[in-house]
């Protein structure tokens, strides 16, 4: 029976913390008797693992009516974030892609290559404006919170971030100065060594932008944000997704003036199909977790 | 057609029997209505009912809690049943108007 245990318990970490300190055991009881010593089927597998994605979903507001209005804002606040996470990585592909670009298109598509590139580049602005915005509104919440012993919580996560990003840094000042000793052409060609040290970097990049995205995230869930400031950074998410999704816009726009005018420079389509999806991936993800804002704010406090 | 297989709805029938654990209700469940419940669906609707005050758990030492249900779960299994039953007498009407015998 102990092992049966053992093979079992790993299914509970789909469940919220509370749910298995309230449910744990009986759950584990009632798949043993399922079971009678046989291994878990992946169809039981699935099941739980489904229940426990969605009471972890309601748990943090984003499903169903358990999470208070206000849990549901911020939810709704760090879904976009986590949206914006998606598509800064989705933009980071489209700038490496892009470079160069208005050298190669035609003088005829050279004008709207640049007004969509700008278009781009201006909303990029508003968007991280409104996000440092947002976590500057947080820094008096957070003082409090650290004050009130909350670092050993959000430890892990913040060290993981930092030193994620701390190891890209160093290797963007180190690719920078490599990259400038090379010629073009060899930077260009992704030949070994540089090209897949360069990919490297971009993974690592991406795994700082997602590490510091995550323990954002695990912050705002812990801190105590008055209804106002909740009501603020949902404000704050709803410029950033405006600004999302006209840049999406501004980027087709974009790929197809370029597609018409210079359609050599694009290369394979398969980049420019991965780039795009991935925008509108975040996109609906942001549209979805606005949605969830506005009917908790419907919702009476 | 598919059967009824509202869990919570399953839940507070098998439980108007009586008190019930976990497994005790899949199989009784899997009995009266033919639906086969997954641990994860039963757990979820137990998790809601519970925390609606529908149904409560019995004290007990063993982890197969069982459950029981309370006052507030008897009058809502209660308007639930007067649901469907004025449903099923419209349906029932109906059928025989147009000269079917259900």
């Amino acid at each position: 029976m102990s092992s049966q245990r053992t093979t079992l318990g790993p299914l509970l970490r789909w469940y919220p913390a509370a749910w298995r300190e309230r449910y744990g055991d009986e759950l584990i009881a009632l798949l043993e008797d399922m079971l009678d010593g046989k291994r878990p089927p992946i169809t039981m597998r699935l099941s739980v693992a489904g229940a426990g994605v969605r009471e972890r979903a309601r748990s943090i507001g984003l499903v169903g009516d358990a999470a208070s209005p206000s849990e549901q804002r911020r939810t709704s606040a760090l879904v976009v974030l986590f949206a914006w996470t998606l598509f800064v990585l989705a933009g980071c592909a489209f700038a490496k892609l892009s470079e160069h670009a208005g050298s190669a298109a035609s003088a005829s598509a050279s004008r709207s290559v640049g007004l969509a590139y700008q278009g781009v580049e201006i909303l990029a602005l508003l968007a991280g404006v409104a996000v440092v915005v947002g976590s500057v509104l947080c820094v008096q919440p957070f003082i409090a919170y650290l004050r009130a012993g909350g670092w050993p919580v959000i430890r892990r996560s913040v060290i993981t971030a930092g030193a994620m990003t701390a190891v890209s840094a160093a290797g963007t000042i180190g690719l920078v100065i490599w990259a400038h000793r090379l010629p073009p052409a060899t930077r260009q060609s992704g030949a070994w060594p540089y090209g897949p040290a360069f990919l490297t970097w971009g993974a690592t990049v991406a795994l700082a932008i997602m590490a510091t995205s995550r323990a954002a995230a695990i912050t705002a869930r812990r801190l105590d944000l008055s209804d106002r400031l909740l009501g603020a950074e949902v404000l704050l998410s709803r410029v950033v997704l405006v600004a999302m999704v006209g840049m999406t816009v501004a980027t087709i726009v974009w790929w197809r003036v370029m597609a018409a005018g210079a359609p050599q420079f694009l290369g394979s389509p398969a980049r420019i199909a991965t780039v795009t999806a991935t925008m509108l991936i975040a996109d609906l993800i942001g549209v979805v977790g606005a949605a969830r804002g506005s009917r908790a704010a419907l919702a009476p406090v | 057609m598919a059967r009824n297989n509202d869990p919570p709805l399953l839940i507070l029938i098998s439980l108007a029997a009586g008190p019930k654990h976990g497994h005790a209700l899949l199989k009784d469940i899997d009995r009266f209505a033919g639906v086969r419940l997954g641990p994860g669906a039963l757990y979820g609707a137990i998790t809601r009912l519970d925390e609606r005050g529908l149904i409560e758990p019995v004290p007990s030492d063993d982890r197969r809690r069982p459950y029981r249900l309370t006052a507030a779960g008897a009058a809502a299994l209660a308007g639930a049943v007067r649901d469907l039953t004025a449903i099923t007498e419209v349906a029932t009407t109906r059928l025989r108007t147009a000269g079917v015998t259900a």
